[in-house]
């Protein structure tokens, strides 16, 4: 971060850094920015500069969030929360990102780690013939157009009556893996077309399917409760979001949104930030298309979470049921969602900037659209997946109070990208980084190899740093930190 | 002059790169390439399925827009990539228009050295401009 701004941040809390509202002159909220005094260093100043311009948005509320793991991303930062009155307030397709509902599910095994690597090869084999990965692979699932519908709809509970699931997987799922006010009349045939083919595939990019090992638990309790029993203690991580499906769908309405924003008399910094009131027909008519998405998503990952299921009963010559492959959690982090937030306390103890704004407001909750860009939900007691780099683990995380006093119940999604793709490719081939892997440990299957360089632990941020943010913010607690053992990734 | 060129510097997440052509029809086909070469290595594709497309725009920047959308969408919904590509780019009272005839083939990861699965094309930065040595160059983001 250059100098002059970094000058220009006070602290407000042990991690949390903000940059009042007086900043710029059309800024309606600060930035507030979760990071140890490193990461804030290191932040890049294109993803601060978008967290200033989300700032600027209709009917935003408290302040403009920038996560530790926050980098440059199309409009909002990647690792960027926002949240706006559903009345006055917007939705933006750039808030959101490309990828809706790209996210992460955590399934647990009874099996440790001198189970699993003697057969981790058969295993990641196995995985990677199941679940197609990389680009514009076909899946196992066909589908109609009348189905597809119904999955928009079901979300994962579609999977789960077809019999790729547990009745009780529901339960550990955000939002029971369907949220409400999906119309699939909203969604273009184009976005059917490209999407009907891919229920229960990875895709690329940095999606991967990770087989890990507990290497630290930090809190026995809660993690005996969302069924981490111990160091070793073998767990399978699943990040991947919506396919082409989603992708389509935020296509076709970031190129409606701009017409629309003149009709609205919306002025933005950026044109990437393209947006709509949230209450609008346009605004309604892309919240259910997103949720559409989102549902595709939440069951795309049960779809492929019962694969590895199969896989895993197939190697070990035991039921998964008998394998304990329960599920801990799957998690959303790039989705916009309703909930309702205590707004007094948002600001916390040492803010002036916004105080009228506060107190000014009678009620104790408002309704707000919660936009989470890689950024995860983190309600108290709930868990959060943050997924790192193929190469350096890990973290599984409860929500805290914190979280729902400062951040709108929102954390930190993941390591975040410090090097370009093009950059990450010239300093390692695949191939160099698979064998370099493999005499670690760690067994990896990529359908790409300039893929799987672009992806190698040097293009990420520390993920300790980003955890260690997150902890003194107390926006989420780490609960046991895990290892990779085999990897499939696009 | 090359036909494309990845960029290293502009998007952390993203990818980014420029093409260049002589004529609007040069730096269609080129930026397409450089497009299909992202997602696979366009020497392991051997050219046996034919593709057209037909678009028209208000403008030459969202016919470039839309040509390389309806790549990406190819590439998902017929799990087609190619590695030939053949544009005509025609100015008319109204608008631009664009035929393209390509050849390709349909994913398989046995056969082609794939690259990453592209997302979308932004419009972040996205420009097209004639250079004064008259070339024409495009700057393109990819979401992937």
């Amino acid at each position: 971060m250059n100098v002059e701004l970094l000058s220009r941040l006070k602290r407000v809390d042990g991690a949390i850094w903000e940059l009042p509202k007086t900043y710029r002159k059309k800024m309606r909220v600060p930035v507030r920015i979760v990071a140890t005094e490193k990461l804030l260093k290191d932040m890049d100043d294109g993803a601060v500069e978008q967290g200033i311009n989300v700032a600027h948005l209709p009917g935003i509320i408290g302040a403009s969030w920038m996560m530790p793991d926050a980098h440059w991303g199309y409009g909002f930062p990647i690792g960027g929360v926002a949240a706006f009155d559903v009345k006055d307030g917007v939705i933006s397709p750039g808030g959101i990102g490309f990828d809706i509902n790209c996210g992460m599910r955590l399934l647990v095994t009874n099996l440790t780690d001198n189970d699993v690597r003697p057969k981790i090869e058969s295993i990641v084999n196995e995985l990677f013939e199941a679940i197609p990965t990389g680009v514009g692979r076909g899946g196992v699932v066909r589908l109609s157009p009348d189905e597809l519908k119904e999955v928009m709809v079901k979300g994962a509970a579609w999977a789960i009556e077809k019999g790729m699931g547990w009745d009780e997987d529901i339960q550990h799922i955000e939002e029971n893996g369907a949220i409400p006010g999906a119309d699939p009349e909203n969604v273009s045939d184009r976005a059917i077309k490209r999407g009907i083919n891919q229920l229960g595939t990875l895709g690329g990019g940095n999606h991967y399917l990770e087989v890990q090992k507990v290497e630290k638990v930090f809190d026995k309790k809660v993690g005996e409760e969302m069924g981490i029993t111990g160091e070793g203690q073998v767990v399978v991580m699943i990040h991947c979001g919506s396919r082409g499906f989603g992708h389509q769908v935020a296509t076709d309405y970031l190129n409606t949104f701009e017409p629309a924003m003149k009709k609205y008399g919306i002025e933005v910094p950026d044109k990437q930030l393209a947006c709509v009131p949230f209450s609008s027909p346009e605004g309604k008519r892309y919240f259910s298309a997103m949720a559409c998405a989102a549902n595709n998503a939440f069951c795309n990952r049960q779809v492929i979470a019962h694969k590895v299921r199969e896989v895993f009963a197939h190697v070990f010559g035991r039921s998964a049921r008998e394998l304990g492959m329960d599920m801990v959690y799957d998690v959303a982090h790039n989705i916009a969602k309703i909930e309702e937030h205590p707004v007094k306390d948002l600001l916390g103890k040492s803010n002036g900037a916004s105080k009228s704004q506060i107190t000014n407001h009678k009620s104790p909750t408002r309704r707000v659209v919660v936009h989470r860009k890689g950024a995860t939900r983190a309600f108290p007691g709930e868990p959060v997946i943050i997924g790192g780099s193929m190469e350096t683990g890990s973290y599984l995380l409860v929500g805290t109070e914190g979280a729902m006093e400062k951040s709108f119940g929102s954390t930190a999604h993941g390591s975040g990208r410090t090097m370009s793709r093009t950059k990450a490719r010239k300093m390692v081939r695949g191939k160099e980084l698979q064998e370099r892997m493999k005499e670690r440990g760690i067994y990896v299957k990529s359908a790409s190899y300039s893929g799987l360089a672009e992806e190698a632990g040097f293009a990420y941020k520390d993920i300790v740093e980003v955890v260690k943010s997150v902890s003194l913010a107390d926006i989420s607690q780490p609960v046991a930190s895990f290892k990779p053992i085999g990897n499939i990734k696009g | 002059m090359p036909k494309f060129r990845y960029l290293p510097d502009i998007a952390t997440a993203d990818l980014a790169f420029e093409a260049f052509g002589k004529t609007y029809d040069e730096l269609f086909e080129n930026a397409g390439l450089a497009l299909e070469e992202a997602m696979v290595k366009l020497t392991s594709v051997k050219p046996t399925k034919e593709h057209t497309i037909n678009k028209e725009e208000n403008s030459v920047e969202n016919l470039l827009y839309s040509f390389l959308e309806e790549l990406i969408f190819l590439k998902d919904a017929e799990t087609l990539v190619f590695n030939r590509i053949k544009c005509e780019v025609k100015k008319e009272v109204r608008g631009w228009r664009l035929e393209v005839s390509t050849k390709g083939d349909e994913i398989d990861p046995k056969k082609h050295k794939l690259g990453v699965d592209v997302k979308a094309v932004t419009k972040h930065l996205f420009e097209i401009k004639q250079l004064p040595n008259k070339t024409f160059r495009c700057q393109i983001i990819l979401d992937v």
